[in-house]
């Protein structure tokens, strides 16, 4: 009886660490997400910029920063490995085109990928717009800028151009 | 100038079945899947196809096999594949396709049968409420053709291969200003395009020219005679991240054409329209009626969200949308017409690179 009780509780400890890994292995691949809250936007086509909210004064917020160089581009940077596919957050007060820009590095070798991708933040509201993936895996981390600078054929000046969540996978 | 048709000589079975597939726009890897060969093999094939055809891409071979249908001959086949992201409407069977059975003459006991089971059938119709269903049906037959319209366009890219127009697209701002566009767009699927924005009505300002020739893009400054350039990522050649069809639409990710990713002009929306068809539960769409434009049948679609509504006249044959109205919480937001439009032509292959004078910038 002792015998059975105890084959009983291990293979209840085994079965949980099993289910606890699969779990663990599911996640690693993400989708990780990161929220910039409260919601910022930034008027498009003006330079320098500044975002709307108070924690961003000073071209610090939560995670994005302003470019020193290129006060128009604001970066969101990451230090997690292996950074795949992308996607943006389309808040329902979106009412521009948004020009997102994510890179990703493999440090050491001096590999850059990167893209620009085009998402009008006034359709599909409410949905995140997916942005492609890197070309390079394994890479050392990944960043997403976003621009406030005018997009040929679109709205130019005024527009609120929005920052709001983000999220990437890490896996294929 | 390079044109993209040549003379055919005739294909193997599995290599028309290899090509039905790979004019869908279906990756090497999913043909394999889909006819239980390797991975190799349907390399192998599709260097047949090419030497028998003629052609020297993937996209060639496209074209050439739209043109083969367009004048009617027996490629490609009207047989369907139940594969994500390809599947397309299946012709109604016509009675003389059904397989004709020898008649026997009828017996009076014969007849009496199928006369007694239909009216019980009858009786337990009426009972289970059938009648009242059917009755219900024009609106289910809405949604259904609704339906229709939302996979055409969820699958728009595979019933192209080359398009060449022009677009004018308006934005309308709070204050009772406009900005108007031209733009022009020459696309030879999967990966060649010319897009050129012009400012109507300011001529120079925010204007631009933006070049892929199937390997590289070019963002081209007309003023300054330069250009950047860089490598297409693989993302834009995968389609595999599209839902195929509306049952895998998600309620909370859209996905854009991938290669539509890649253009940044907003003609692009229109050329590929796959996001239109997605979206999340509070979207509801309803079909407003049938219009001709640039001499194409189009279907209007209005769309309703949250915070506004937008009407769409869809191509029937393309799945592109012709003519788009979006309205923003009770303001014109948006309106785009196109003026022109040709799909299945022959393309010239010099337009997808830059001119000789223009010099790169890094």
């Amino acid at each position: 009886m002792k015998t059975s009780i105890t084959r009983m509780v291990v293979s209840l400890v085994i079965a949980s660490l099993v289910v606890f890994a699969n779990v663990m292995i599911v996640r690693a691949g993400g989708p990780y997400h990161v929220s910039e809250n409260p919601l910022s936007w930034i008027l498009g086509s003006g330079a320098p910029t500044s975002v709307s909210t108070s924690s961003c004064y000073g071209g610090a917020c939560k995670y994005m920063y302003q470019d020193t160089v290129d006060p128009a581009l604001w970066r969101w940077k990451y230090t997690r490995a292996n950074v795949y596919k992308w996607y943006v957050y389309r808040p329902y007060t979106g009412e521009a085109a948004a020009r997102y820009w994510w890179l990703t590095y493999q440090s050491g070798r001096g590999i850059r990928d990167d893209w620009i991708v085009i998402v009008n933040q006034a359709t599909n509201k409410g949905t995140w717009a997916y942005l492609g993936y890197s070309d390079y895996l394994p890479n050392s981390y990944g960043e997403l800028r976003l621009s406030n600078q005018c997009v040929p054929g679109y709205w130019c000046g005024g527009l609120r151009v929005y920052w709001d969540d983000m999220r990437y996978t890490t896996n294929p | 100038m390079t044109q993209l048709f040549h003379e055919r000589t005739p294909l193997s079975k599995r290599e028309k079945e290899v090509l039905d597939l790979l004019i869908q726009g279906i990756s090497n890897k999913q043909i394999a899947f889909h006819l239980g060969i390797s991975e190799k093999t349907v390399e192998k094939h599709i260097t047949s196809i090419y030497q028998k055809t003629g052609v020297r891409s993937r996209a060639e071979v496209v074209v050439w096999a739209m043109a083969r249908k367009k004048e009617g001959r027996d490629f490609p086949h009207a047989e369907d594949r139940d594969i994500p992201h390809c599947k397309r409407q299946r012709a109604p069977l016509k009675w003389h396709q059904t397989s004709v059975k020898r008649r026997m003459p009828m017996t009076r006991k014969d007849s009496l049968v199928p006369l007694i089971v239909g009216v019980l059938l009858g009786l337990l119709a009426i009972r289970t409420g059938i009648p009242f269903m059917l009755m219900e049906s024009p609106s289910a037959k809405a949604s259904d053709q609704m339906n229709e319209i939302l996979s055409l366009v969820l699958n728009s890219h595979s019933r192209w291969a080359t398009a060449q127009g022009e677009a004018e697209i308006v934005w309308y701002g709070s204050n009772g200003q406009t900005q108007t566009y031209i733009n022009k767009f020459v696309i030879y699927q999967p990966l060649s395009a010319y897009i050129e924005v012009i400012n109507k009505f300011r001529p120079g300002f925010n204007e631009g020219v933006w070049i892929s020739d199937g390997h590289n893009t070019y963002n081209v400054d007309k003023e300054r005679k330069s250009y950047t350039q860089g490598k297409i990522p693989r993302f834009a050649n995968d389609l595999s991240v599209l839902p195929g069809d509306l049952s895998q639409v998600k309620d909370d990710v859209v996905y854009n054409h991938p290669f539509s990713l890649l253009i940044p002009a907003p003609v692009k929306d229109y050329i590929y329209p796959e996001w239109f068809a997605q979206g999340n539960p509070s979207t509801a769409y309803s079909l407003l009626g049938e219009d001709s434009l640039l001499g194409r049948k189009t279907w209007i679609v209005n769309l309703k969200h949250k915070t506004g509504q937008a009407t769409a006249w869809i191509d029937q044959t393309t799945g592109m949308i012709l003519k788009y109205v979006q309205e923003e919480n009770g303001q014109k937001y948006v309106e785009v017409n196109f003026t022109h439009l040709e799909v299945d032509m022959p393309v010239s292959a010099d337009i997808f690179s830059v001119a000789p004078e223009y010099h790169l910038v890094r």
